[in-house]
């Protein structure tokens, strides 16, 4: 009996807190600066392979056409700090002199100018979403809300968002080519972003759970009540998706019609890298096209999201 | 009479072709009734109970109250559902008061009789609180205070508590018994717990597995609250009911599972 007893003792000790933690526990904590230190330490992986791959490929073999399609991450990174206008910093810079200056010369066109054209692709970015969300939001809360407007122009807005926005470029060309250089763009970016909004916020209020129309209905509300106190609250977390949606497909179309459209932003420098062979600036102006995304992405959506899910008790899912 | 079924049948068209869910059923319940429907599952006791509320309208037949045709929900019929239903973005007091601006009742009206339905439920700490920060008793609790604080003129209960456990089920019980005997207030009451039924109704309805008729109605209202099923006179009615409910149980077995019925069915 004696034995039994203390076996169980036993038992509950190594279930409890002090079980031995396994090295990998920290993964479970909550905490920001584990998951900065988890992505810092993938991140510099990724990097430390990248690396390995440039040396085997490049350095080792000695091929100097090969180094200059795959460079290194350091060649690339230097071109982003150089891109930024940090080059005085590093005194990475030379003033040029004698011989030299035509080479210099050459470079300092080549060069990335990323704070410009990052502001001209945000700006771009934000007339287009405002203006694709201004359309789309209210049609889509028209297509949740009434069959005919759904059989119509909701299955437009289906059919119409199956279409790449980049088809849409050679058509905004002729037309609006003409009107202002940056036209064409803004209305790709409408037309990729416009669609994808009216189909997902539809989708957002058409989800939400019958339920609280019917304790909405049971408790005396209708109509608009019904509409902007149930089930426009009750859809706001899919609505936001939608939106969150919206705003990545414009992205994308901004970035495809700068490529085409010779006028500026990120996009455009990635043509523009292209045809001076620069395989270190095009990887630079992808990675800085990436976080820009994420900053938006964390800056904006993310606390939005952390924010309604927190009010709807949806957090301590995972 | 206050609400009237008359010869009410429901059919419900689907893939699976057409269900007869409810086979003429007439109805009387009086005010201050408390009436339990019971029956096996499918046949069509919550379809009655959505029907009373407005949810649904029969496909043959009437639903009167106050001999004035029922159309579509109102508030003098508030619906409980089997899920508290609580609006999420809404804190408990909100919750409360939702119905009450449905009356549009002024401010400061709104706000005490809100408070007194959460005292009556014994939430009065958890006003502030969000939906998932209450427990599910809690939470159905809070949707008890919100249908009642808009003083209808009859409480639908869909399985209320069938998703709670045990314990919290028999505080609820209490509650609602409570509730009843302080308000006189009609309640409806859907349920395939016969105990429950018996614990709490004035009349208990049994209905046959589907199509849903009325197969027999007991009066239990000469026995007196609080009741519980230790006492002899309580567990034999339950006995009795459930003798009543098993052979439409071991229907439903039959037609849905494709099986022989096993002795005795479950009650």
């Amino acid at each position: 009996m004696a034995s039994v007893k203390n076996n169980s003792r036993v038992d509950l000790k190594t279930t409890g807190s002090e079980k031995p933690r396994s090295v990998l526990s920290f993964l479970g904590t909550r905490s920001w600066w584990t998951d900065v230190a988890l992505r810092s330490a993938f991140i510099a992986l990724l990097l430390l392979m990248w690396q390995l791959a440039h040396y085997m490929l490049v350095t080792r073999t000695g091929d100097v056409s090969r180094g200059a399609l795959f460079p290194s991450p350091v060649q690339v990174g230097q071109w982003i700090w150089n891109g930024f206008g940090l080059s005085y910093l590093s005194g990475g810079y030379q003033p040029p002199s004698g011989s030299e200056m035509p080479q210099s010369f050459v470079e300092a066109l080549k060069q990335a100018d990323y704070p410009k054209n990052i502001g001209a692709s945000l700006v771009r970015l934000i007339q287009g979403y405002a203006i694709a969300t201004a359309i789309g939001f209210p049609i889509g809360l028209l297509v949740a809300r009434s069959a005919l407007v759904e059989k119509t122009l909701g299955w437009l807005a289906i059919s119409l968002q199956s279409l790449p926005s980049i088809c849409w470029i050679p058509l905004a060309l002729l037309w609006f080519g003409r009107v202002h250089v940056t036209a064409p763009i803004l209305f790709v970016t409408v037309m990729g972003s416009l669609f994808a909004t009216i189909v997902t916020v539809a989708d957002g209020i058409r989800n939400v759970p019958p339920l609280f129309s019917r304790a909405g209905r049971t408790l005396g509300a209708r109509g608009p009540r019904l509409y902007f106190a149930v089930l426009l609250p009750a859809a706001l977390p899919g609505i936001v998706s939608g939106l969150k949606v919206g705003w990545s497909f414009a992205w994308r179309s901004l970035m495809a019609a700068e490529l085409i459209v010779n006028s500026g932003g990120l996009g455009f420098l990635l043509q523009h890298d292209r045809e001076f062979g620069d395989a270190d600036g095009v990887m630079a102006t992808i990675i800085v096209i990436i976080v820009m995304g994420l900053l938006v992405q964390e800056a904006f959506f993310a606390p939005v999201q952390k924010r309604l899910q927190h009010l709807w008790g949806l957090t301590g899912v995972r | 009479m206050f609400i009237e079924c008359r010869e009410v049948s429901k059919v419900f068209r689907g893939r699976a072709g057409t269900t007869l869910a409810l086979d003429h059923v007439s109805l009387a319940i009086e005010e201050g009734e408390f009436v339990c429907f019971v029956g096996p599952s499918g046949c069509g006791k919550s379809t009655l109970c959505n029907m009373l509320a407005g949810f649904e309208s029969p496909t043959d037949g009437q639903i009167l109250m106050n001999d004035a045709a029922v159309r579509g929900p109102s508030i003098e019929r508030v619906m409980m559902f089997q899920e508290p239903a609580l609006f999420p973005w809404m804190n408990a007091r909100a919750n409360v008061e939702f119905g009450l601006k449905s009356l549009k009742m002024a401010k400061d009206e709104r706000q005490s009789t809100g408070e007194r339905f959460l005292k009556m439920v014994h939430l009065s700490q958890f006003a502030d609180a969000q939906p998932h920060e209450l427990s599910g008793g809690m939470k159905q609790r809070v949707a008890l205070a919100r249908s009642l604080a808009v003083n209808p003129k009859v409480l639908l209960m869909d399985e209320p508590f069938a998703a709670l456990d045990a314990q919290t089920r028999d505080h609820l019980h209490i509650e609602v018994g409570n509730v009843w005997r302080e308000t006189r207030k009609t309640i409806v009451f859907v349920t395939h717990n016969v105990r429950e039924a018996v614990t709490l109704a004035t009349r208990v309805i049994v209905f046959t597995a589907r199509p849903g008729r009325i197969k027999r109605e007991f009066d239990l209202s000469d026995l007196d609250y609080p009741r519980r099923t230790t006492e002899p006179i309580v567990a034999e009615t339950v006995a009795r009911i459930a003798a009543e409910l098993r052979d439409e149980v071991a229907k439903v077995e039959v037609a849905e599972y494709d099986q022989t019925p096993t002795a005795g069915g479950r009650a």
